[in-house]
């Protein structure tokens, strides 16, 4: 679905950010895209939706390319940005004016996603920060577009409403979608995620399942560090020692923390990439 | 709807755009049509013992089309500072021809009917006052009297409604292609940049000229338009003037190319634009 073959990226004036990377990306799964502050996780996903150009190799999203942004790519990309902004229309107008450019919009989707995110029927400019961010994930949803891309999605949601958006995701991903998620809150929508794309000052560190992940590595939380045992990460809780080590044959299969991976391929980025590459 | 043109999706495109800035717009329009209304009455209660100035009007004409249209077209992408809306602007499956087409129509076709209409309007309304109100001083002899009839704006033939029109379109090109390439401050860069490159072009005209003529051009010091004279100060060896053919090449040339070429680079703005 989407492909990067040998991709390369800098912003103007500035080093390249991403450097002949190769990942490729399919339809039915929903992606977490992880990394710190300023790894290019953004930039990954503008890249992906024709916002930026690589600067070098070839970048395919449904075979088309999406620097050219045909409305027949367009229509099938719906991004919904950590910062949004919205005119100032009634909710009903607003998903009215965008439904005809995006041939599989679904109203009653529209409406009946509106209903479960409590939306007020009111003008936009009446609502909160939060309230606007779930019309415009309404809106992405009842496009039915098949790259929905989101980055930070769980910003400005309260607790009942990331709830509701993971029920949402889980009700629209289907094997035709493709749903990439960019966020800090890991923890918000750990139980969606099935693939995993870290990363990391212009590389691509992971990009596995969630399987594959508890496949090879354990998560455990230890009352002391061994001394003999060989770990990938660890760090201190108020509980005791987080840990994160390869699996062996003898060890009990765990549940993905994803956090803690996060940490790990991070904080030892060379063995886990050795690991799942 | 394909990747080809469409005028459907630039229906849909346009109801949009009036949907999201109608009230903008309409704010606009408002401002403008009272501020033409003001300064108007200003100059009607001036005159009332007088007679009403056609030469304020025209200018009120003149900096109202230039400097509302010019205003207009480089606030149009002023949401380009608002990286969401940027994003939208560029992920709404539309080809870059169809949003473009509505940049254009909105800056060329309606601004200046809007204004026209809205200015003729008053110009009418306030003619036709000044007419019904205006007391002629007892002194002016019969056959002065009708200086004291005021003529709307349209009906005098000194108003340079062609040549204002060409310039229209081309600063409001010009400023059009500002707005693109200019995200802050764009009304402000744009005429910077025009006024440095229009004494560049004449300060580079007259270096060209100076070196492919052995002899001294313009002495006066003087800048030319369509003819200059050569030789001594004092003692002009001659004057060249180019043939009225080229002239009028020259002068329907330079405005179709600077307008195309505006467009042009407008449009490859849009479809090169990058967040």
């Amino acid at each position: 679905m989407i492909r990067f073959n040998n991709v390369s990226f800098g912003y103007p004036k500035q080093k390249l950010l991403y450097a002949n990377i190769d990942l490729e990306l399919k339809a039915g799964s929903v992606y977490g895209l992880l990394g710190k502050n300023g790894a290019g996780k953004s930039t990954l996903l503008k890249l992906m939706a024709g916002l930026v150009y690589p600067t070098h190799g070839k970048l395919s999203v449904f075979n088309a390319d999406p620097t050219k942004r045909e409305p027949s790519f367009l229509h099938e990309v719906f991004f919904i940005p950590e910062e949004i902004d919205t005119p100032s229309l009634h909710v009903l107008d607003f998903g009215a004016e965008h439904m005809p450019f995006y041939p599989k919009f679904n109203n009653e989707q529209f409406l009946h996603y509106l209903k479960e995110f409590d939306i007020p029927m009111t003008n936009l400019n009446n609502m909160s920060f939060g309230q606007k961010k779930k019309v415009w994930i309404a809106l992405g949803m009842a496009s039915n577009a098949s790259l929905i891309i989101l980055d930070e999605p769980t910003n400005g949601l309260d607790i009942p409403s990331k709830r509701k958006l993971r029920k949402l995701i889980a009700s629209v991903i289907n094997e035709n979608t493709c749903m990439i998620i960019s966020t800090h809150q890991v923890k918000d929508l750990d139980s969606l995620i099935d693939k995993i794309i870290l990363v990391d000052e212009g590389e691509i560190i992971v990009n596995t399942d969630t399987e594959s992940i508890t496949e090879k590595l354990v998560f455990k939380l230890s009352s002391d560090i061994s001394t003999t045992e060989q770990y990938l990460y660890y760090e201190s809780s108020l509980a005791g020692n987080l840990i994160v080590k390869e699996r062996t044959s003898e060890d009990e299969a765990t549940k993905l923390d994803l956090e803690l991976f996060f940490n790990a391929g991070i904080n030892n980025k060379n063995e886990i990439k050795q690991l799942f590459n | 709807m394909n990747n080809e043109f469409s005028f459907r999706r630039v229906q849909l495109l346009l109801r949009k755009n009036f949907k999201e800035n109608g009230r903008r717009y309409l704010l606009m329009f408002i401002a403008g049509f009272g501020i033409i209304f003001l300064i108007y009455g200003l100059l009607i209660v001036g005159s009332f013992h007088n007679m009403f100035p056609s030469g304020d009007r025209k200018m009120l004409f003149t900096i109202g089309i230039f400097l509302g249209g010019t205003l207009f077209s480089a606030s149009f992408y002023s949401f380009f500072k608002s990286q969401p809306k940027t994003i939208q602007f560029i992920l709404l499956p539309a080809t870059t021809g169809e949003k473009l087409l509505i940049s254009f129509v909105l800056t060329q076709f309606v601004y200046i009917i809007v204004f026209l209409i809205s200015f003729t309007s008053i110009d009418w309304l306030m003619c036709t006052i000044y007419n019904e109100f205006v007391s002629i001083p007892k002194w002016i002899v019969e056959q002065e009297k009708h200086y004291y009839k005021a003529m709307y704006l349209f009906n005098s033939n000194t108003v340079l409604i062609k040549e204002i029109l060409i310039m229209y379109f081309i600063t409001t090109s010009i400023a059009h292609l500002g707005s693109l390439s200019f995200i802050n401050n764009a009304y402000v860069k744009t005429v910077i940049l025009f006024i440095l490159t229009v004494v560049a072009l004449i300060f580079l005209n007259n270096k060209m000229l100076d070196l492919m003529i052995p002899e001294p051009i313009m002495p006066r010091g003087q800048y030319f338009t369509v003819s200059f004279s050569i030789g001594d100060k004092h003692q002009p060896t001659g004057i060249v003037k180019l043939p009225n053919l080229w002239f009028t090449i020259i002068a329907w040339f330079l405005p179709i190319f600077l307008y195309i070429s505006c467009w042009t680079m407008s449009y490859f703005k849009i479809k090169e634009k990058q967040i």
